[in-house]
């Protein structure tokens, strides 16, 4: 059909752009979620009051906020970073937060005694994490990784307010150049059903097989 | 200092309009996912496609796309219903949100265990009855941190109904810099907005998360615990 | 200036290409290597040998985006093609909302921006070029609408853009009626879309999508004191901005638009500008500059 012809050339490098930025922002959020779940376990109450303090606020922020402040504000200081990596950085940290919790509800599984047992056969705090706290909780880490793949996926679109051609951005570059918004709206919205609906499944039936774990 | 009184006086304005769309979209929200909740529970599959069906679709749409499209696209008959920008967000951002809620109260549902189901029928009690007398009631304390922590995520997400002409505070930031040419400072304060309205929120989430676990006699570190814990996180990562 | 005497014999070599390329509004990609070196190196961009515009969408003819991701066309289009084709430069072009723009510019994020208007609090912070079009403030309303003047919108939902230089004027006089949108588009569609009933902006929006000269749509005059915009905002230019500290890219902007003088006036009609269409040819005057 020509309508799909006409759509593809505005649909698919925002499809794969959209894809970049999805993968780039999990990564940032994975690791840094990381990072901050551990660093927050500690017991010192030096290094626990300014993390969590910090991440209380950017879980307050909304998304668009904080990529306009990396967009727009690092600007002023001359860090002029291109629309996709702002994209990446803003909705990986924004999102990094929310992945810290996951780990640390990943953490608290892993019962006290295996620390305590760890720790009584000499090793550290940092050793214990490595080595017995964090392999244990990857197989609860998993659904929520994937969660918050699939949420990235549809918080992309807000990297099309910083300039970045992802697909929400081609789809309305269709709409303004021909005039018509159902192709576009279809394309976009079916798009996201197909690809994230199998993937919340996924995660579903994930979520199940390592709740049924828990409870043996 | 005064222009930064001013800029405040301004956004402010807009702070006002972020409130009345969430207020809103919160309480359209709540009713429409307890619906959805117990319909996904209930015996009638019809019920439970329908239920399942509008969560799967509304979970899956990015709120952006899902708003422009609703504008634009359906401009002629939004105006001869004379919906207003903020009447159109309002229902964009419940038809997304409620998806999430909707799934995040089944939850709770389901986290009460079989056998009240199956005490009350012994009893006596047909569905809807246990449901009215002994299900709701004890669904309803984990719910509140759950929407309490979804109220957050609407007054975040409000802000990308900005890209409607809705004027809440992150459009009315956008004309300032515009008129003023100075994004960082405008938008530090208008994330100080949104923390001054959502950091109370939270911490009165979290007083009530505890609350709600006492009353309930859970302790830490229980799979009852782990399962509430994760429900209030991913009700406000919009998960799940 | 010694730029001046290399580009007279650049341009002298390039005039009949510089007109070639501006009557095709062709695709923005040069060959660097009919435009001496010493040129190219003069005008020193964010990245070198690339100009970057800060566009805010598609108003044909006066600039069309697109369809490549780098291409400029219509009148404006016109005159960069020119100007980067005798400077050996590739256009490449940053997309965004119309108060975007103006932020990129002012941060680096591209070198020139797209045609705005003058005001003296931009002039703090832009350098600004020969003028490109010229534009007067009119209200749009159906035709079915009676308009009898700024006060019969009362109570009216209007539509204008995020940052134009009326906006502020807009908002004091309209209150919580004026919706304001991210581009001149997305206030044009929800406004065929009846969803405002008036929308404000230039003259020139009538001749082109989602308008494009539609009978159901009247046009009305705005006179100074009108919405409470002064006078001197009422009918404007545009120009080409750059940082404060880039003059010599104006500059050099201003140069190539020197060359196209003679061929100016036929360039709308290649544009595809409809019958009726205003001739764009504003005296080729800088304002007063601030910087």
């Amino acid at each position: 059909m020509s309508v799909i012809h006409g759509l593809l050339p505005y649909i698919l490098p925002g499809a794969l752009v959209t894809i970049k930025i999805t993968i780039g922002a999990w990564l940032v959020s994975a690791l840094l979620g990381l990072v901050l779940a551990v660093v927050r376990d500690t017991r010192k109450r030096v290094i626990t009051i300014p993390v969590v303090a910090v991440i209380e606020v950017i879980r307050a922020i909304p998304p668009l906020i904080i990529l306009y402040i990396i967009f727009f504000g690092l600007g002023t200081f001359h860090i002029n970073l291109d629309p996709l990596t702002s994209a990446i950085v803003g909705l990986g940290v924004s999102d990094a937060v929310f992945t810290a919790e996951y780990y640390r509800a990943g953490f608290l599984t892993v019962a006290h005694a295996q620390r305590d047992a760890g720790m009584s056969i000499g090793l550290k705090r940092m050793q214990v994490m490595r080595f017995v706290v964090v392999p244990q909780t990857i197989p609860f880490i998993v659904p929520p990784l994937l969660n918050s793949f699939v949420g990235l996926m549809k918080y992309a679109t807000l990297a099309s307010a910083v300039g970045a051609p992802e697909l929400l951005y081609g789809a309305q570059n269709y709409m303004e150049t021909t005039g018509r918004v159902a192709p576009a709206a279809v394309a976009i919205m079916g798009l996201y059903i197909v690809v994230t609906l199998p993937l919340t499944r996924l995660v579903k039936g994930l979520e199940r097989r390592v709740r049924a774990r828990t409870r043996a | 200092m005064g222009q930064v009184g001013g800029w405040l006086a301004i956004l402010a304005g807009g702070l006002v309009v972020t409130i009345e769309l969430s207020a809103a979209t919160l309480v359209l929200s709540v009713v429409i996912s307890g619906c959805l909740a117990v319909m996904s529970i209930s015996p009638w599959r019809v019920l439970r496609a329908i239920a399942s069906a509008y969560v799967d679709v509304f979970r899956s749409i990015p709120i952006l796309a899902l708003a422009i499209s609703v504008y634009y696209g359906l401009g002629r008959v939004l105006h001869q219903l004379g919906l207003s920008p903020f009447d159109t967000g309002v229902l964009v951002l419940t038809a997304i949100e409620s998806a999430y809620l909707a799934e995040l109260y089944r939850g709770a549902l389901q986290a009460i265990r079989q056998q009240q189901w199956d005490a009350a029928s012994s009893v006596g009690l047909r569905w809807v009855g246990t449901l009215r007398s002994v299900i709701l009631p004890q669904a309803l304390p984990p719910a509140i941190p759950i929407t309490l922590n979804m109220t957050v995520a609407i007054i975040k997400d409000s802000s990308l109904l900005s890209i409607i002409a809705v004027s809440e505070v992150t459009l009315v930031a956008n004309q300032l810099i515009a008129e003023t040419f100075r994004p960082t400072e405008v938008y530090f304060l208008v994330a100080l907005l949104y923390l001054v309205l959502i950091l109370p929120l939270s911490q009165v989430s979290k007083y009530v998360e505890k609350v709600v676990e006492r009353r309930l006699g859970i302790r830490p570190g229980t799979e009852q615990d782990k399962a509430l814990r994760r429900l209030s996180i991913e009700a406000e990562a919009r998960a799940g | 200036m010694p730029r001046s005497s290399v580009s007279m014999r650049a341009g002298i070599a390039l005039a009949l290409l510089s007109a070639f390329v501006a009557a095709c509004s062709s695709s923005s990609s040069t060959t660097s290597s009919i435009s001496p070196a010493s040129t190219a190196s003069s005008i020193k961009t964010i990245t070198p040998g690339v100009i970057t515009i800060a566009t805010y969408g598609s108003d044909p003819p006066l600039i069309t985006v697109g369809p490549g991701a780098n291409q400029l066309g219509g009148l404006s289009g016109d005159w960069i093609n020119a100007f980067a084709a005798e400077f050996g430069l590739k256009v490449k072009l940053f997309q965004t909302t119309f108060a975007s723009t103006l932020t990129a510019v002012q941060q680096g994020k591209a070198d020139i921006g797209a045609p705005v208007y003058y005001t003296s609090a931009r002039a703090q912070l832009y350098y600004y070029t020969y003028p490109v079009d010229v534009e007067s403030l009119v209200v749009f309303t159906k035709s079915s609408f009676h308009y009898t003047g700024p006060s019969s919108l009362l109570g009216h939902k209007v539509g204008s853009v995020t940052g134009y230089v009326w906006t502020p004027y807009f908002q004091k006089f309209f209150g919580s009626d004026l919706l304001v949108y991210p581009t001149a588009k997305d206030a044009q569609t929800a406004f065929v879309n009846g969803q405002i009933d008036a929308y404000l902006d230039a003259d020139l929006n009538y001749f082109s999508p989602p308008m494009s000269l539609s009978p159901t749509i009247s046009v009305h005059a705005v006179s100074g004191g009108d919405f409470g915009v002064p006078a001197d905002l009422v009918s404007s230019q545009s120009y080409w901005i750059v940082r404060c500290n880039e003059q010599g890219l104006a500059n050099a902007l201003d140069v190539a638009r020197q060359k196209l003088v003679a061929t100016w006036a036929n360039l709308l009609t290649s544009d595809g500008a409809p019958a009726g269409y205003p001739q764009q040819t504003p005296s080729l005057v800088k304002p007063a500059e601030a910087c």
